[in-house]
């Protein structure tokens, strides 16, 4: 319980460092900020094409300009639907293999990123099935153990706030949290909350309407307050 | 943008709101309603507090993750798949040079530029050989109302000889036909007639009704 207030007040005081940063005001218009996501910014969709341009006609450093520009991104992404780091790693890089090796198919009717977010969502979500279905619970033991709820029990001794949010531990518990959702509230809420796409790139990506993406995030939103609540 | 049927009209201003799908107006207006509802606001501070719960978790894990070595991972996968299916499709041998044009063609901004060429070059080889006849014509090559020889036929005016006279006529050559002065008729039938041009004896073979023909 000690840990958990500890990890309650971290959270708190990031909320309030978070809207101070926005000036002030009312509790409710601190809330009507941009959410840009876990990297705080935005992609630039012209540089994208012109590296896209320059990569298609074998240009490999523009290619690895796209790679670093995105590489964190999308490992948050594909993080965020399976269920640890070593295979999120390894999935992030397959998608760039694959982005690569497909880049003629980007017709540019979309930005690059949600082209490229829509091959991490699948690719991911292939992989998950496929663990899935081969229900491994050994897998799951081994690979969960750090971030099971159960295994969670930072040292609060040596826990300042800032060492809190940094934990290693609070991101996989949290992680874990999502992994148990839905696929698709999954994919909405990591999309939305970890990447910070608005409905409309997000049903791009998701091929849906919009309103099912707000669906989708509210019934989401709702699964994770409560598996989280003592977080909250 | 379309109204989801799962959720209640505050549920989705809720979440449009907290999203920032609002637009000012609407958002204004919600804030208002959220000043006399406690519950309501306490209901946004906690998917607000959620987010940021979210995105922390993100972040730490995004800041244990060592990318090093990241790209380099990516480009030697590159390289380890065969050439045919790692490098882009229009590159592969065999897709050839129209895949690249039509790759080219949906992603450059020149595309409105590229159609017009495209149709005004259709347009432009359609007409330019009618200019071109008319404008020999013109010259002089062909007079106004002489005959000529179009796909095996005399079009535009007719041969009017006599037998044992000399006159202007008509001479096909080569599927033209050209003014020559002097040409000596030697004789004319309903079948054939004959001429002789520079020497040359030209047979001018009529068809059954008599008004056409072609030289042999």
């Amino acid at each position: 319980m000690i840990t958990r207030t500890i990890v309650r007040i971290a959270m708190n005081k990031l909320s309030s460092v978070s809207s101070d940063s926005t000036g002030g005001g009312s509790r409710a218009k601190r809330r009507r900020r941009r959410v840009t996501g876990v990297h705080g910014g935005r992609p630039s969709p012209d540089r994208d094409l012109h590296l896209v341009e320059r990569a298609r006609r074998g240009d490999r450093n523009a290619f690895r300009q796209l790679v670093l520009a995105y590489q964190e991104r999308i490992f948050v992404v594909v993080r965020g639907m399976v269920r640890n780091q070593e295979d999120a790693r390894d999935i992030a890089q397959e998608v760039f293999i694959k982005a690569y090796a497909s880049l003629d198919s980007f017709r540019g009717q979309s930005s690059f990123y949600t082209w490229l977010y829509r091959i991490a969502v699948n690719m991911a979500i292939d992989f998950r099935r496929k663990m899935d279905r081969k229900q491994e619970s050994e897998y799951d033991d081994r690979r969960e153990a750090d971030g099971a709820e159960g295994a969670f029990v930072p040292d609060a001794t040596r826990l300042s706030p800032e060492r809190a949010l940094k934990d290693k531990e609070l991101g996989r518990h949290i992680m874990a949290a999502v992994a148990r959702l839905p696929e698709e509230q999954r994919t909405a809420i990591v999309l939305r909350e970890l990447e910070g796409l608005s409905y409309k790139e997000i049903a791009e990506v998701m091929k849906c309407s919009q309103g099912t993406v707000m669906s989708r995030l509210f019934y989401g939103r709702k699964k994770l307050q409560e598996s989280l609540k003592d977080f909250l | 943008m379309k109204k989801s049927k799962h959720l209640s009209s505050l549920e989705e201003q809720l979440t449009r709101y907290l999203d920032g799908e609002m637009s000012p107006e609407e958002a204004d207006r919600f804030e208002a309603r959220m000043e006399t509802d406690p519950v309501l606001q306490a209901s946004l501070e906690g998917m607000a507090r959620l987010g940021d719960l979210l995105r922390a978790g993100g972040r730490a894990e995004v800041s244990e993750m060592d990318f090093s070595g990241f790209w380099e991972g990516v480009e030697s996968r590159i390289e380890w798949v065969p050439a045919e299916s790692a490098r882009p499709q229009g590159s592969r041998a065999g897709s050839g040079w129209w895949t690249r044009v039509k790759a080219w063609f949906w992603e450059t901004s020149w595309r409105p530029v590229a159609v017009g060429t495209l149709v005004g070059a259709l347009l432009l080889s359609m007409i330019l050989p009618r200019y071109l006849v008319e404008q020999e014509r013109d010259s002089g090559l062909f007079a106004e109302k002489d005959p000529y020889i179009q796909d095996g036929e005399i079009v535009e005016g007719e041969l009017e000889t006599s037998s044992g006279t000399e006159q202007d006529v008509v001479v096909a050559s080569n599927d033209r036909v050209v003014n020559t002065d002097g040409v000596e008729v030697v004789s004319v039938s309903e079948g054939a007639s004959v001429y002789v041009v520079n020497g040359a004896t030209i047979i001018w073979v009529t068809d059954e009704d008599g008004g056409e023909g072609a030289a042999i």
